[in-house]
């Protein structure tokens, strides 16, 4: 049982008696804490030498008592524990902890230093995409110094193993438009129109841009993750110091690979959606011949070609920034994860934009 | 001037040198050389700046000031070309190994040299396999890295690291993670390699057995202001260096003095 002496002069003295156990120092903590805390930065004696049993969490309790007296300025003494014991609790006291520094944050500050960041990264993302377009030409002159190796498994990953997914989706989403569009369509008349509005839609819009956001997720993010945990690994370092180009070694066979495949996966994605478009067309007795021969009047080379060059630039921005974000893995366990992320998400919202930007452009010159 | 030709009797030298990150340095006062052949330790406890200093001398961070000359090329005012002629002089075995997951040893090895273009298939071939035998792992030449134990792949790396006939071949935490045997073999391997190549050796550890098997000489970082605390070798410095390089080297901790108490 607790008890505390104090003379006016004198130090305040707290007596431990019995056992200080994990129960009994749960009731007695608030208490003799507060007994400690209210004896300033005076002197405090804790007589210990009664306790016949002293578990860790009374230890802790005891070292709570010094950390109390200390950091108010004052002295304590803890008598009658044996030298490892009292070597413990003196040890607890350590040092005071620092204030934590109050956030200096403004909402209009923060909002423009985001925005600020973001353009820096934007900035950077461009260099580096740019950077890796001149080394993808520096390569096509120089074939040997491509990692062929690296270059046909990429062009596998990202090419034939993309391939079912990429035509799936594709003719699910021609199937969906189609079926979406034919009410429409049918309140002026013209659901024979659909083959057209298929083959602009799928050829040269949906095509290119599904395979595009299919390979965001599966070879942009793949390389992020690649190349990030060699940046874990050293591999990147150890490449450096070999005085080999990371950039080049790393980043222009893959690019490459995505920039051969994905125009390729385009043409096939374009042909699963305009087929998918044509299963609705089937309870309108519209033979697939008759379809085909729709879309075909459609559209012209110009406009396949179009889709293409879409699938071409699309798969050199998606493979640069997954890249980039391998590269730009920092220590951690989350890194790996979060490049992923950066990778998948950048490469979607580059890719849309990057859309936009390539539809008023041809719509301006006039194809 | 771009290098400067290093003196006979010195591949590495640092003169008041300061290395840190983003331009503030974390570590300074660095006053060393290092001789051709030598083995040579940067040594101290955890978080002293040994990984640091060592990342400066191989490149992958700008000193912050002072003079710190790797083969002849200063790399404080050298710019790009030091860096470049300065890889082309160095060996770097990191602490996992960091060997290409992708490739085979016997490719990790052959790697830098097909890079370069300048030997034929067969040349590189034998080359690198000599090199895995002086590392005794001819044998595993065949093997992908993660079939390798972690003592193993070290020894592919130094293999790896000695593929261009490097001046110098710098060593980080070369013991971490190797089992006490392990650890003796590699340190034999060492003193074996540095002895018969001629080559320099540096060597970032903390790993006292290793220390005194093989530095020649080491120097010892530490201090609450991160700096350089002695240089010799471990034995005069066990004998007669400042007391936190002897508490050091001894294993023994430091006394830490109780805060307000009276018992």
């Amino acid at each position: 049982m607790p008890s505390d002496v104090q003379s006016p002069s004198g130090p305040t003295v707290i007596v431990l008696e019995g056992e200080l156990q994990d129960a009994r120092v749960r009731e007695v903590w608030e208490d003799l804490v507060g007994r400690a805390r209210s004896a300033g930065s005076g002197s405090v004696v804790v007589d210990a030498t009664g306790l016949r049993e002293v578990s860790g969490t009374g230890l802790l309790l005891l070292a709570e008592l010094r950390r109390t007296v200390v950091w108010a300025g004052g002295t304590i003494e803890v008598r009658g524990l044996s030298a490892d014991q009292a070597s413990l609790v003196e040890r607890a006291v350590g040092h005071k902890p620092p204030e934590p520094r109050e956030q200096d944050s403004h909402f209009v500050s923060d909002v423009g230093e985001t925005a600020f960041r973001m353009l820096d990264e934007l900035a950077d993302t461009v260099r580096f995409v740019g950077g890796a377009a001149i080394d993808l030409a520096y390569a096509l002159r120089h074939p040997k110094s491509l990692r062929w190796r690296d270059l046909l498994r990429v062009m596998g990953q990202s090419g034939i193993d993309s391939m079912p997914v990429t035509c799936l989706l594709s003719g699910i989403v021609g199937f969906i438009i189609a079926y979406q569009m034919m009410p429409a369509l049918d309140r002026y008349g013209a659901a024979d129109q659909t083959p057209t509005i298929m083959g602009f839609a799928i050829i040269r819009e949906l095509g290119p841009l599904i395979t595009a956001i299919i390979l965001a997720g599966r070879s942009g993010s793949a390389f992020a993750a690649e190349i990030g945990t060699m940046k874990v690994t050293e591999e990147v370092n150890a490449l450096t110091t070999m005085g080999l180009n990371p950039e080049r070694f790393l980043v222009t066979p893959r690019v490459l690979a995505v920039a051969i495949t994905t125009p390729l996966l385009s043409v096939f994605a374009s042909f699963a959606g305009v087929l998918g478009g044509w299963l609705p067309m089937v309870a309108r007795d519209m033979s697939l011949e008759l379809y085909l021969q729709g879309v075909r009047n459609s559209i012209d080379q110009v406009d396949f070609l179009q889709g293409v060059f879409k699938a071409f630039v699309f798969a050199i921005v998606i493979g640069g920034i997954g890249c980039r974000s391998g590269l730009q893995t920092q220590v951690g366990p989350g890194a790996v994860g979060a490049s992923t992320t950066r990778a998948v998400v950048s490469g979607i919202v580059a890719i849309i934009i990057l859309d936009g930007v390539l539809v008023a452009l041809f719509h301006a010159i006039g194809i | 001037m771009l290098t400067t030709a290093a003196s006979a009797d010195t591949v590495i030298e640092a003169k008041d040198l300061s290395v840190g990150y983003g331009g503030h340095a974390v570590l300074t006062g660095i006053n060393f050389t290092v001789s051709p052949g030598e083995v040579f330790v940067i040594g101290g406890g955890s978080g002293c700046g040994k990984s640091t200093l060592m990342k400066a001398m191989i490149t992958l961070l700008p000193p912050v000031s002072g003079t710190l000359r790797i083969a002849g090329h200063d790399l404080v005012t050298g710019g790009d070309e030091a860096v470049q002629q300065v890889r082309r002089s160095i060996g770097v075995m990191y602490q996992g190994g960091a060997l290409f997951g992708g490739l085979t040893v016997l490719e990790n090895v052959r790697l830098a040299m097909e890079e370069q273009g300048l030997r034929t298939w067969s040349e590189m071939n034998s080359l690198a396999l000599s090199l895995l035998a002086m590392v005794d792992l001819d044998e595993h030449c065949n093997k992908m890295p993660s079939a390798l134990s972690g003592g193993m792949q070290k020894r592919a790396a130094v293999a790896r690291a000695l593929a261009m006939n490097p001046r110098i071949v710098f060593l980080d935490e070369p013991s971490a993670g190797l089992d006490p045997i392990s650890s003796a073999e590699f340190d034999q391997m060492v003193v074996r390699l540095a002895r018969s190549t001629g080559r320099t050796f540096v060597v970032v550890t903390h790993e006292l057995p290793s220390i005194f098997t093989i530095a020649d000489r080491m120097v010892v970082l530490g201090g609450a202001k991160k700096t350089q605390l002695a240089i010799g070798s471990p034995k005069e410095l066990l004998d007669s260096g400042p007391p936190d390089v002897r508490r050091f080297l001894a294993r023994q901790p430091e006394e830490r003095a109780p805060q307000g108490a009276t018992s």
